[in-house]
């Protein structure tokens, strides 16, 4: 049961760490903690499966539309909300509570898109095929969970490590004002930082409605919180981080069961977030010198 | 999409009828003067959870009530007086659910007020409705204690644990259930409650208790972790104690963890269609009691099944057919008070009646400690996914 229980934590964390890369890259290049990428996340499964369902696409062509969904959905939001307020010098109190209207309104507009009611998606949108190893199950839908996330994480961290607009985000989050001086297009970089965003959000979104069986318009609220987590112990705009801390939140939800103390779970999640607010607030591979002054 | 263009089309054809609706009384009453003095708009105020976390079945309460409300008004059935709903949405929060209860009875002076979905609401709305003196007819909550909260509460559904504890009593014998394990939700008044319910009657019938696991509510769709460690314990039966929208998911993920064979037993969140459409085969083996099934054969239940139908394009669920229920018993309360007067109203509560609805073999019930009577079916899913009686063999 342990093994089965360390590969039930991995996955969940797994899509912990999409959601929560995608959350981190705003937060970090933009100093933006764009609440509303719950609503993005949800908006993207819901995209997906209505393609799936009503349009019959199959479903790799879904979920690229659904994560295109997703990232387009996120850059509109940067164009008619954050980009105006940031204009206007608005604080990071004014961007957090403008990305808490547009969740708000995206999730009512999910509720009415969705009659409020919970989906899955149709049975036999991936084989229903499981695997059994040393007393492991595996399904085919979780391996693809696994070995997508995988390769996005991957991918992330070349972008944002070995590519022009990967320097020019990272740069923009060291300073916007000394990226701006050394010719770097803020305004385009902070579009496609929030369209990557929300594509990993969609992505997560995606992957996780098709994995738990379901698809509903509260379904990114647990991982707006859950996200936060990853990125305060993982660290501020580090991709190693954040992933070795939703994973680490990941194991922590499902070994607090093994243990008998599940009802505490988030006591726990939420305890170890305070425990690194107050004795490492720059997490575990954050670094003073990349926090924007 | 289709949905939310009929969400968007639905208030604006809704928009159009009333205003019609309008014009026609306007017209009246320029050729007849001013309306009988017995002609009376009464005001009903309608709480539900139409938004959060129990919208799935606020809004599927409000269809049917809005269906109920357009057969009562437009039979006659009141005469010349018409039930007006006051719809509030609570939702899905307590705080929320008391600042409504206050408006209804304060602000829009409604003469009763039917609803409410989910049990936490009831008990933190309900004590309001009695202290304001309105009279209430809550119609979805399950939660045992409602009875007691006072006379201007009446409840149109009662607690749901018995039935479930009679379930435990017919299955285990049936089945030779030798191990059951229990998954609850936590947050959940009906839930925490049943919990140890069930495992008290399991362990009444010699069955040994090997798991309990609690799960959290609002967007959690991730049990595999609690699964695991009941899969682990290999029960013959799994009580799954969650609101609808859980279920469905449950189903499917403790098919994956290991428990393919595992019969599933829970309470009025099994007994709906999305259920099974969620769960597909995942859900055969499963047993629930239920007050009322769309195919029982009472010619008002057939009815209402069929207009439903008509409206809807889709099969009501228990959700629905408890809101709709409740807007005709107040109506049947309307008619012995004769009138919106909340004094008349409550005495016509009070006093002893029978009362027609769409629930048990007989379709007649009446009240008891202000408690409808109720009758209890026992249900199976199969594996094609259909519903059949459950008969204790």
């Amino acid at each position: 049961m342990l093994l089965q229980q360390l590969v039930n934590g991995i996955i969940a964390g797994s899509v912990y760490a999409l959601f929560a890369l995608g959350f981190n890259l705003v937060l970090g290049a933009m100093n933006i903690l764009n609440v509303a990428q719950g609503a993005v996340f949800t908006w993207s499964a819901l995209v997906g499966f209505y393609l799936i369902k009503v349009y019959g696409l199959p479903f790799p062509l879904a979920l690229l539309a659904a994560v295109a969904a997703g990232g387009l959905l996120n850059m509109l939001i940067e164009v008619l909300v954050f980009r105006p307020l940031r204009n206007r010098g608005g604080s990071a109190m004014s961007t957090l509570v403008a990305s808490i209207g547009v969740s708000m309104i995206l999730i009512s507009a999910a509720q009415t898109a969705s009659d409020a009611q919970v989906e899955r998606f149709p049975f036999g949108t991936l084989p229903e095929i499981q695997w059994s190893a040393l007393s492991v199950r595996l399904t085919f839908t979780q391996a693809v969970v696994l070995v997508t996330t995988l390769a996005t994480m991957i991918g992330t961290y070349l972008l944002l490590h070995r590519t022009r607009l990967g320097k020019a985000i990272r740069t923009m989050a060291f300073n916007e004002r000394t990226a701006k001086m050394l010719g770097i297009p803020t305004e385009s970089v902070a579009r496609w930082t929030f369209f990557l965003s929300g594509a990993l959000g969609g992505l997560a979104g995606v992957l996780l409605g098709l994995m738990f069986s379901t698809v509903h318009f509260l379904m990114g609220e647990p991982y707006v919180l859950k996200g936060f987590a990853a990125i305060v112990i993982g660290g501020f705009g580090s991709v190693i981080g954040v992933i070795v801390a939703s994973i680490m939140i990941g194991l922590a939800e499902v070994f607090s069961t093994v243990i008998g103390v599940g009802a505490f779970r988030d006591v726990i999640i939420f305890g170890m977030l305070f425990m690194f607010l107050l004795f490492r607030p720059n997490g575990l591979f954050g670094k003073d010198e990349e926090v924007r002054p | 999409m289709t949905t939310l263009l009929n969400r968007v089309a639905r208030p604006v054809k809704a928009a159009s009828r009333q205003a019609q609706a309008l014009v026609i009384a306007g017209a009246l009453t320029v050729v007849a003067g001013a309306p009988s003095a017995s002609a009376e708009d009464i005001k009903i105020g309608v709480p539900l959870s139409l938004s959060g976390s129990v919208a799935f079945a606020g809004t599927k309460m409000r269809e049917a009530m809005e269906l109920a409300f357009e057969e009562v008004n437009s039979s006659g059935y009141l005469g010349a007086n018409k039930l007006v709903p006051v719809w509030a949405d609570d939702r899905s929060s307590q705080p929320q659910g008391i600042s409504v209860t206050q408006q209804l009875a304060l602000r829009d002076n409604v003469s009763a007020i039917v609803g409410y979905t989910a049990s936490n609401i009831c008990l933190a709305s309900l004590p309001v409705a009695q202290e304001l003196k309105v009279p209430t007819l809550q119609s979805d909550c399950v939660v045992p204690g409602l009875d007691a909260i006072g006379n201007y509460v009446y409840n149109g559904v009662r607690p749901y644990e018995s039935f479930v504890l009679e379930l435990v009593d017919k299955l285990v014998p049936a089945k030779q259930i030798k191990t059951a394990a229990v998954i609850y939700l936590r947050e959940n008044p009906v839930f925490t409650r049943l919990a140890p319910a069930i495992t008290k009657a399991f362990e009444k019938n010699g069955v040994k208790v090997v798991a309990t696991e609690a799960v959290t509510g609002g967007g959690d769709a991730d049990f595999s972790a609690q699964l695991t460690a009941i899969a682990n314990t290999k029960p013959d039966i799994l009580a799954i104690l969650t609101l609808g929208g859980q279920v469905g998911p449950v189903m499917v993920q403790a098919r994956r963890a290991g428990m393919e064979k595992t019969l599933f037993i829970g309470e009025q969140s099994f007994d709906s269609a999305d259920v099974r459409r969620i769960a597909g085969p995942n859900a055969a083996g499963a047993y629930y009691p239920s007050h009322w099934f769309a195919d029982s054969p009472l010619p008002r239940n057939q009815a209402y099944v069929k207009a439903y139908r008509a409206k809807y394009n889709r099969d009501p669920d228990t959700f629905a057919t408890n809101g709709y229920n409740g807007v005709w018993l107040i109506a049947q309360i309307v008619k012995k008070a004769g009138s919106g007067d909340r004094a008349k109203i409550l005495a016509a509560m009070e006093s002893p009646g029978v009362y027609e609805t769409v629930f048990g073999t007989e379709g007649k019930t009446k009240f008891e400690n202000r408690m409808l009577t109720m009758t209890p079916f026992f249900f199976t899913i199969g594996a094609d996914g259909k519903i059949a009686r459950f008969e204790g063999k």
